[in-house]
């Protein structure tokens, strides 16, 4: 990377973090929180990532070896080991969360027959005039 | 000349990009880690009404 280059992104990166403050932390804060996302969301997530690991890495080699960048070719390396990283960390996330919402379902339906049952013994009760144990 | 600052405006990119993703990845390890506690939790307190309701039952 030139140097010339780093004085004109430097301080055009500084200047956008000082001016676009918030903006900067709301994007960022949306790119990386997935805490609120639903299951699907999560999974568009993991599947945008994944294409964006494989053809980043195509690019960046390409480029890579069209101007004989060592950095370019080792960038497209660290591109793909972290896409991928990601994705499988994504997909963790993707299993626990499913799991947890199953869990979650479980136990209303539980609470819903639980219910059910009390009310048709109640009713019974009711009814029959017999008094239940 | 171009063509090399072409380079390093992707290489800034991607730099970007992989710095966006680590912190992302450190998040969601942190996000799943909770999650996976919770669940323990959740188990611990199913076993415990589970033992009370075999108690009763007895």
């Amino acid at each position: 990377m030139k140097i010339e280059f780093g004085m004109y992104v430097l301080p055009l990166l500084l200047w956008l973090g000082l001016v676009y403050t918030d903006t900067v932390e709301a994007v960022a804060k949306r790119l990386i929180d997935a805490s609120q996302e639903s299951i699907s969301e999560l999974e568009w997530r993991k599947e945008f990532v994944l294409h964006a690991a494989f053809y980043g890495t195509v690019i960046a080699a390409l480029l890579g070896f069209a101007h004989d960048s060592i950095i370019t070719k080792l960038i497209a390396a660290l591109w793909f080991a972290v896409g991928l990283w990601y994705s499988r960390q994504l997909t963790a996330l993707i299993s626990t969360r499913e799991e947890h919402e199953d869990k979650e379902h479980r136990r209303k339906v539980a609470g819903m027959v639980r219910s059910v049952v009390r009310s048709e013994l109640i009713a019974f009760k009711k009814t029959s005039g017999k008094t239940l144990n | 000349m171009e063509t090399i600052y072409t380079v390093d405006t992707f290489n800034a990119l991607m730099l970007v990009g992989i710095l966006i993703a680590l912190v992302a990845i450190r998040q969601t390890k942190s996000l799943n880690k909770k999650l996976s506690e919770q669940k323990i939790q959740d188990q611990v307190r199913e076993d415990k009404l589970l033992n009370g309701s075999n108690r009763l039952a007895h």
